[in-house]
């Protein structure tokens, strides 16, 4: 008889290395650089150029 | 990738009132049902100062938890359910045509091994913007991204000058969240 293969399931968080539970440290937004980047129009043009090709629309223009 | 969802219709719960002494005014609660999921969701939309409103949602079910806007229902609909809380701009927009628009992709939570995704460009981030940039044009607002803290940012082109109104949003952000990053 085949020896039975037990596969261990590695979740999600553990697969991509997230921080565990009891060491999330709080963080203040000031400590963090916030700087703003404007989406940028090709970018934007082509997410709409492939939405009007489903013949999607914008919800706002 | 097609996000020609419908949505579902938004029902209009109350305006509360924020009497905290910060920046946050008052909220605009929404409801809406997922057929689908076969749940209920509420849209908090809070009104800021600097003519912003920072939106959020999370399942009814899960509005006692301090985890509700990082758990994953994974029931499914999510296009339907997204474009139910854009439709919420164009609802706003209504009252307040000058008002911005914000969120932040929240960090997900692993309930099997108890762990958080880091803050910077989360996943929820990277949905949300590709699904705001195909359906929100550049005619009413301007878009910006901050992938450091996954938020993203829509200037109401009625505000004048744009760099500046980001620049007072982002500072007033930054003084009423100082804590927005603690799960």
């Amino acid at each position: 008889m085949a020896r039975k293969v037990v596969k261990k399931t590695i979740s999600k968080g553990e697969r991509l290395g997230w921080t565990p539970l009891d060491q999330v440290q709080s963080v203040t937004l000031a400590s963090v650089i916030v700087k703003g980047k404007r989406v940028n129009a090709r970018r934007r043009v082509r997410a709409a150029v492939q939405v009007s090709q489903n013949q999607a629309f914008f919800l706002i223009p | 990738m097609i996000f020609n969802s419908p949505g579902y219709p938004l029902r209009f719960i109350q305006r509360q009132l924020c009497r905290d002494g910060s920046d946050h005014l008052f909220t605009l609660i929404y409801k809406f049902n997922s057929p689908i999921t076969r749940y209920a969701y509420i849209l908090r939309a809070e009104y800021h100062s600097e003519g912003v409103f920072a939106l959020k949602f999370y399942a009814q079910k899960d509005s006692k938890s301090d985890y509700k806007y990082s758990h994953i229902v994974n029931k499914g609909d999510v296009f339907n359910i997204l474009i139910t809380c854009l439709r919420s701009v164009q609802l706003i927009l209504k009252d307040y045509p000058d008002a911005s628009f914000g969120f932040i992709g929240a960090r997900t939570i692993d309930p099997i091994s108890n762990r958080a995704e880091d803050f910077e460009n989360t996943q929820r981030f990277r949905v949300y913007s590709q699904i705001v940039e195909a359906t929100i044009g550049d005619q009413t607002f301007d878009h910006f991204i901050y992938e450091s803290v996954s938020g993203y940012l829509l200037v109401n082109r009625n505000a004048g000058d744009i760099d500046n109104k980001e620049q007072l949003i982002r500072q007033m952000f930054t003084r009423t969240y100082n804590n927005l990053l603690n799960i």
